[in-house]
């Protein structure tokens, strides 16, 4: 299956059922502004929401791997729960519960990007900013600059340094704004 | 507790910065496009690098 079917398909999915969900990660940092590979979609959802059961039976249905065991199991486990095609794709999706508050709020304040005639809901550029700072890897740190260069006009400061503050990083903040505005760094 | 502070080497910062003012103008949901084709096609190399190896690809 083709990853845009596989985007489209999996968040239809959770829009007719009405479980709320979030795109986070790679797909997120493409939408706001970063071009880069990546080989996996990231979704936070409200587990809590799932039918397991049904969930289950329309991924088969639509030649998607994936079992209430392991799906159970990774939620319970605070993990990720991957979803791979029956094809050969190099593709996958991995699920992730609303595991802390930071998770739920994710979700509350995702942008929805209307793509194909669907509107799909990614995690908001400055969330993505803050989790990459949090994460702190050469390539989350990348994303962040990209991503807070292209989408400088447009973002919620004040959301941005207030959850900046939730996850400890607002030095990394500082210290990404600083290098975005003083071009002789 | 002290946060560690960051930099870029100086040529990437200057790409990343390029990058971050190019795509400034571009729509999400043709960022998107982009990128589905750009993996699409990086997907399509991988297996090809696969078969001349003459691996097979996981089916599983």
């Amino acid at each position: 299956m083709k990853i845009e079917n596989l985007l489209l398909l999996v968040t239809h999915y959770f829009d007719i059922n009405t479980i709320p969900y979030a795109v986070v990660g790679g797909f997120s940092a493409i939408v706001w502004g970063r071009g880069r590979s990546t080989y996996d979609i990231d979704i936070i959802i409200e587990h809590n929401k799932l039918n397991f059961k049904d969930f289950v039976e329309f991924m088969l249905r639509n030649g998607l791997k994936t079992s209430e065991t392991d799906l159970k199991k990774a939620f319970e486990e605070h993990s990720h729960a991957t979803i791979l095609s029956t094809d050969s794709t190099i593709f996958r999706i991995d699920l992730k519960g609303i595991y802390s508050s930071l998770d739920r709020e994710t979700i509350e304040t995702a942008k929805e990007i209307n793509y194909k005639n669907q509107k799909i809901k990614f995690g908001s550029p400055e969330n993505l900013i803050a989790h990459k700072l949090y994460f702190g890897s050469d390539r989350d740190l990348e994303d962040a600059l990209v991503v807070l260069i292209a989408q400088e006009k447009a973002l919620d400061m004040d959301y941005l340094v207030l959850l900046s503050n939730k996850l400890r990083v607002n030095k990394k903040l500082e210290r990404l704004l600083e290098i975005v505005k003083n071009k002789n760094i | 507790m002290v946060s560690i502070i960051f930099s870029f080497r100086k040529d990437r910062l200057k790409d990343l910065r390029q990058e971050g003012e190019i795509t400034k103008g571009v729509p999400p949901d043709q960022r998107l496009r982009i990128a589905f084709e750009f993996l699409e096609f990086s997907e399509s190399l991988y297996k090809a690098g696969n078969k001349n190896k003459g691996e097979v690809f996981d089916e599983d």
